[in-house]
């Protein structure tokens, strides 16, 4: 995953875009340690010591991981699944709409 | 455009937390069964044993040919424990008295697959208002795969009239998902569909029946396609505050991972 990740921050890094990400990790360390190792370039927030079962996970019912919800602009979702290509490509349209005529 | 390399498959661990999540299974109340009961079940026990010292056996010696470069050990057979489940469907046939025959019953569904069917009829028709039967409850979705398509409508049914409120409320859950995940939100289908399920939900003790109700219904109208998402404030892997309201105006990806 995190390869498709990074390559899709660095690509929209001019654009209205933001790769939010939400950690389950149980360990912030262990989290940490992942974005270091791995030059991981978004910003997460951390779903607290329980992980999974975190407030933030549990608020979204997210039953399995990864799962990605992409918000236009007004934030409303638009996309919300396990498919990380489907979640690019309703995020590129969203942009490329957004940006068209600027 | 992002390099079209494949996605890793989605990891999917909803399985895994419904185990966590699985109360200490029953035992049987009078002593002769509970003694008949325990011998199976320490049978099984020293099956997967066995089996798990042999895949711990197998990581070892996967490490080693990784290392040579040699082709790479197969992974041990589960143990066939279709006899205990075989036995314990025997058990629960000379049983009358659900206090005994349902651990024996939820001890076959584990146990032996092709005797699952047989169980859970039994369970149905026999035992269905039993308050042990509600383990079964989270499984109840899951009757096709367990099963067949073609039987795990009748049996699906026997557990929506029981009489107990956690086991119907999982049967009623188990129909109504679909529609709940899929239907138009302003339809009569799901409208008829959540309003069911608020019920049952109601009924039922199970806080896991409880929550999975609720989570199955904020998923789409709290958290799905077309509503407006509701704001998280957090805090980074640094401790800093921030509110994913901070991003309105872009277009967010929010990316529930972990590292595991």
């Amino acid at each position: 995953m995190y390869p498709h990740e990074r390559s899709l921050v660095e690509e929209m890094k001019d654009k209205p875009f933001a790769l939010i990400g939400v950690n389950s990790d149980k360990e912030i360390a262990r989290a940490k340690k992942a974005v270091a190792d791995n030059n991981l370039n978004w910003r997460s927030f951390h779903a607290g010591p329980e992980g999974t079962r975190g407030p933030i996970p549990k608020a979204w019912a997210v039953q399995g991981w990864p799962t990605i919800v992409v918000l236009d602009a007004d934030g409303r979702i638009q996309y919300r699944g396990h498919d990380g290509d489907a979640a690019t490509k309703v995020a590129e349209d969203l942009v490329g709409k957004l940006t068209a005529g600027k | 455009m992002v390099p079209k390399t494949k996605w890793a498959l989605p990891l999917l661990f909803a399985a895994t937390l419904a185990a966590q999540q699985r109360p200490q299974q029953p035992t049987p109340k009078s002593p002769a069964a509970a003694e008949r009961y325990a011998a199976l079940q320490a049978e099984q026990k020293k099956l997967t044993e066995e089996w798990m010292a042999k895949v711990k056996a197998m990581s070892a010696e996967a490490e080693a040919a990784k290392k040579d470069g040699k082709p790479m050990p197969a992974m041990p057979m589960r143990p066939d424990t279709s006899a205990i489940g075989k036995q314990a469907l025997a058990a629960a046939k000379e049983m009358t008295d659900g206090d005994d025959a349902v651990p024996f019953l939820l001890m076959v569904v584990n146990a032996d697959r092709s005797a699952a069917a047989d169980a859970l009829s039994l369970l149905g028709d026999k035992y269905a208002d039993h308050p042990a039967t509600a383990q079964i409850g989270p499984m109840i979705g899951f009757l096709p795969r367990i099963v067949g398509e073609d039987k795990a409508p009748a049996i699906a049914e026997k557990f929506a009239r029981s009489g107990n409120a956690d086991v119907r409320g999982w049967a009623v859950f188990a129909k109504h998902e679909k529609t709940i995940e899929t239907a138009d939100r302003e339809g009569d289908a799901y409208q008829g569909a959540k309003s069911e399920l608020v019920k049952v939900a109601e009924l039922a003790a199970s806080a896991d029946l409880k929550d999975r109700v609720r989570q199955a219904i904020d998923t789409r109208e709290k958290y799905g396609v077309g509503i407006v998402a509701p704001d998280i404030e957090g805090t980074d892997l640094d401790g800093v505050a921030f509110k994913l309201s901070d991003y309105r105006g872009k277009v967010v990806f929010l990316d529930f991972w972990g590292d595991w």
